[in-house]
């Protein structure tokens, strides 16, 4: 569920809302509210790119991966699904995300932040379960619980309250 | 006619109809079992057609013409394969580039050879043994051409090499994924041009079949694309060639049976058959899922360090 | 990145426009090298060859309008499989389509009764249609059956050369033509309006530029064309987007195969004034339509300039035809060629030749 790689940064922003109005009425794309729904999500997410007509596949990865989160996130869900949002990424890009993902919570979305960064869940996550071959080994509020506690559920360990 | 002898009569022509077409699928399913998709069959075909004509008139030996046919044929594939393995290039567009090549350089060439009929095309044959078993003997071994049986003898043994065999092994994990094979030691670039060049040869040999044996007499376009209903078969067939030799006789029959409704319709009636048989097959195939046995990485170009 | 002596090949992911422009450019001059030696082989020396081809067509004005003539149902073909080629739908089957709307139009011409002034627009609306329904059976095998589309569209091609035989053999056999297999000609209400001395039957000329125009504006501004070309770069993010490929791929075979019948409706109503044997009809304009579509690369616009160069192509093998007594199908020879060296080419538009001095090298390789 990438990118279109060919398309550019603002066509793919509006991806999946492509056929909703303000940016599409009756058959014909209304090209300026694509356009202006680029710069603001370009300005906002902190896109970094040459322009909103830049191919998608000219941008780096950490830019790619914040085009996603505005297209996916400029709906406003109720629930996200975050499965490794940093894997791969620099320190700068890593600390925007996780600012994204705090400012989607104080927003009033649930998010399930799926992630082997005991640093990253400690820091993100109100509640955290941990899953051992399929099977959930128990759940730990981050600021109660010790790293010591998490790697031994990790390592196969009931613990703590199971759902 | 009672129904013994209509059943010997249907397999006997439609095996007589179907031997350019099983050469061809054979080795098309070998070049898309290594992952590369030759869409220019229909072209090889053509070169390969005149090429036996060519050689088999001047010689008067139509071996030497099949012979020559396998070498034309193997060389236009190694075209593509230079497009398609070495330069990555879009494999469908270089099939047919290969086609339209093919099949202009064969008018061009071939305008002397037009209306000729062959001197001494090849002999027909009987298996002495096996022509005894009932039904069966008579309509595959019996009075056939010696290439309907090297087509058959040809589907059992690469159906063995394919599945039996670490050569087999080798082809379809480099058509199922590249990487892998490569990383298991296997040279892909190797076996990818082996196989899509060994698909050439057999295209060829099966133009030579055409233009030596079954219309011995080369005419343009004659393959009158056979080569495309050569890449239907290979996909009805699920790239196994023991299915390959069954579609290729059920085709045939098809078209047999088309045949023998002549006088109830147009002659042109008749000869779109073979298209919308081909059309018909894949609806089948479609219905079957054999796309679920397609080699998983076919068609996608091979670079190496990249998943 | 690879290094030759003072030259580094970097790739690069997006070609510049120049860069296309040069190496398509490189791509024809190559085939016309390569081509000089089968005429040298053929025992015409090339530089004859090249100057007869290029006195007699672009040198005169019959031959400009050769060119013209030729161009429009390459131009018709092409903008439609251009739209086709962006949704990653192999049409190979402009051909079929293309003699489709020729049918339609003989039908309309010969058989149907509609009244003089409305003939022509009637034959080009079932023109147009004829071609758009001989395209969509195959988007819908490809969708509901997973038949692949390039040979259902080249197999639809043969059905429809046979069933074009069998009317002008059969039941459409013109009763004053005498034992030919032709139709009978077309009421003069049936014919195109030409240019004058000349064959460019101009009404569909300007269909073919107002098609591109028009197919431009589809892929760049509406809905539809925002999902072909989703659906053609990327499948995966067209399924999460909910396109629906059924959609998709009907719209695009209904544009491809109608354009496609338009040629066909030039073809029959613009030169022959009636149906004949589908090689003749048409002279594989729908296989080379294809060409002319892979060159534009994906532009309906650029899709005019590949047209004229396949048309002059056209033009150039009647030239050799009757000039050089060399037979028609070097036309073939050449296409061939080019589609070769284009994909070729396309190689190298992903490389970037820079020159660096000594102690420069890794100058300009910032960040990743």
């Amino acid at each position: 569920m990438g990118i279109v790689p060919e398309m550019s940064v603002a066509e793919n922003l509006i991806l999946k809302k492509h056929h909703r109005p303000p940016f599409c009425r009756g058959f014909l794309l209304n090209l300026r509210a694509v356009r202006r729904f680029a710069h603001h999500a370009i300005e906002e997410y902190e896109i970094m790119t040459p322009g909103p007509d830049t191919p998608a596949k000219l941008l780096s990865g950490g830019n790619i991966q914040r085009l996603i989160l505005a297209r996916e996130l400029s709906g406003e869900p109720a629930l996200i699904i975050a499965a490794h949002p940093t894997y791969g990424l620099d320190v700068g890009a890593t600390e925007q995300i996780r600012q994204i993902l705090l400012e989607q919570r104080r927003r009033g979305a649930a998010i399930l932040l799926i992630s082997e960064d005991l640093e990253e869940l400690m820091s993100l996550a109100d509640r955290i379960a941990v899953i051992f071959e399929g099977e959930i080994m128990g759940e730990v509020a981050p600021e109660t619980a010790s790293l010591e506690e998490i790697g031994l559920m990790m390592a196969g360990e009931k613990r703590g309250v199971v759902l | 006619m009672g129904w013994e002898s209509w059943i010997v009569d249907t397999l006997k022509r439609a095996l007589a109809y179907g031997t350019p077409l099983l050469w061809g699928t054979l080795g098309e399913i070998y070049a898309e079992r290594a992952g590369v998709v030759n869409l220019g069959v229909e072209g090889m075909m053509i070169l390969g057609a005149l090429s036996a004509f060519a050689v088999a008139q001047s010689t008067g030996n139509p071996w030497l013409g099949i012979l020559a046919a396998a070498v034309v044929g193997g060389f236009a594939a190694l075209i593509h394969a230079f497009f398609s393995v070495t330069l990555r290039a879009n494999q469908y567009v270089s099939g047919l580039a290969l086609t339209i090549f093919g099949l202009g350089l064969s008018g061009l060439l071939g305008t002397s050879w037009v209306g000729i009929s062959l001197k001494n095309p090849l002999p027909k044959a009987t298996i002495p043994g096996l022509e005894r078993i009932p039904i069966l003997g008579e309509a595959l071994f019996r009075g056939h051409s010696y290439l309907t049986y090297i087509g058959i003898v040809l589907a059992v043994v690469l159906w063995f090499i394919l599945y039996k065999t670490r050569w087999g092994i080798a082809i379809r994990s480099v058509g199922e994924s590249p990487s892998t094979a490569d990383a298991m030691g296997i040279n892909v670039f190797a076996v990818q041009y082996l196989c899509v060049i060994f698909g050439g040869v057999l295209a060829g040999g099966a133009g030579g079949v055409l233009s030596v044996e079954y219309r011995p007499a080369w005419t343009e376009g004659m393959t009158a694309g056979m080569g495309w209903i050569v890449i239907a078969l290979t996909i009805f067939a699920a790239w196994d060639p023991l299915q390959a030799l069954g579609g290729v006789v059920l085709f045939g029959a098809l078209y047999h049976l088309a045949y023998r409704l002549q006088a109830w319709f147009p002659p042109e009636f008749l000869k779109l058959m073979p298209y919308a048989f081909a059309i018909l097959v894949l609806a089948v195939a479609g219905l079957r899922k054999v796309k679920r046995g397609a080699p998983a990485s076919l068609g996608v170009p091979y670079v190496r360090g990249q998943r | 990145m690879k290094r030759f002596g003072p030259f580094v090949f970097e790739r690069r992911l997006a070609p510049t426009r120049t860069a296309i422009l040069g190496y398509s450019l490189l791509a024809i001059a190559a085939a016309l090298v390569v081509m000089s030696f089968i005429f040298w082989a053929y025992g015409v020396s090339p530089v004859k060859a090249y100057s007869t081809i290029g006195r007699t067509t672009l040198g005169t004005r019959f031959g400009l309008m050769e060119i013209l003539r030729r161009t429009i149902p390459l131009l018709l073909c092409g903008v439609g499989l251009v739209i086709a080629f962006r949704a990653k739908f192999w049409n190979i089957g402009a051909e079929g389509q293309l003699l489709a709307g020729a049918v339609a139009a003989t039908w309309v011409a010969l058989f149907s009764g509609i009244p003089a002034p409305w003939k022509i627009p009637a034959m080009f609306v079932l023109g147009f249609v004829a071609g758009a329904v001989w395209g969509i059976i195959p988007a819908l095998l490809k969708v509901k059956l997973q038949v692949n589309d390039v040979i259902s569209t080249l197999m639809m091609n043969y059905i429809m050369a046979y069933f074009v035989k069998w009317l002008i053999y059969g039941p459409w056999r013109g009763p004053t033509m005498r034992g030919f297999a032709y139709t009978d000609l077309f009421p003069r209400d049936a014919w195109l309006p030409l240019i004058r001395y000349s064959k460019v039957h101009w009404p569909t000329l300007v269909i073919g530029i107002a098609a591109a125009v028009l197919a431009a504006l589809i892929l760049s501004r509406t809905r539809l064309g925002y999902e072909i070309r989703v659906v053609g770069d990327s499948p995966d993010a067209a399924h999460y987007a909910g396109i629906s490929f059924l959609g998709v791929s009907l719209w695009v075979m209904l544009l491809s195969g109608g354009l496609a019948g338009l040629a066909g409706v030039g073809e029959v109503a613009g030169i022959h004034h009636r149906l004949l044997e589908p090689d003749h009809v048409s002279l594989g304009y729908g296989y080379t339509a294809i060409i002319v579509a892979w060159l534009a690369r994906g532009s309906p616009m650029a899709a005019i300039i590949t047209s004229l160069l396949f048309g002059l192509i056209f033009a150039a093998g009647d030239e050799i035809k009757v000039t050089l007594q060399m037979p028609f199908q070097i036309t073939g020879v050449f296409n061939g060629l080019i589609l070769f060296f284009l994909i070729g080419v396309e190689v190298l538009l992903y490389w970037r030749v820079r020159l660096v001095r000594k102690g420069q090298e890794w100058a300009g390789k910032a960040g990743s």
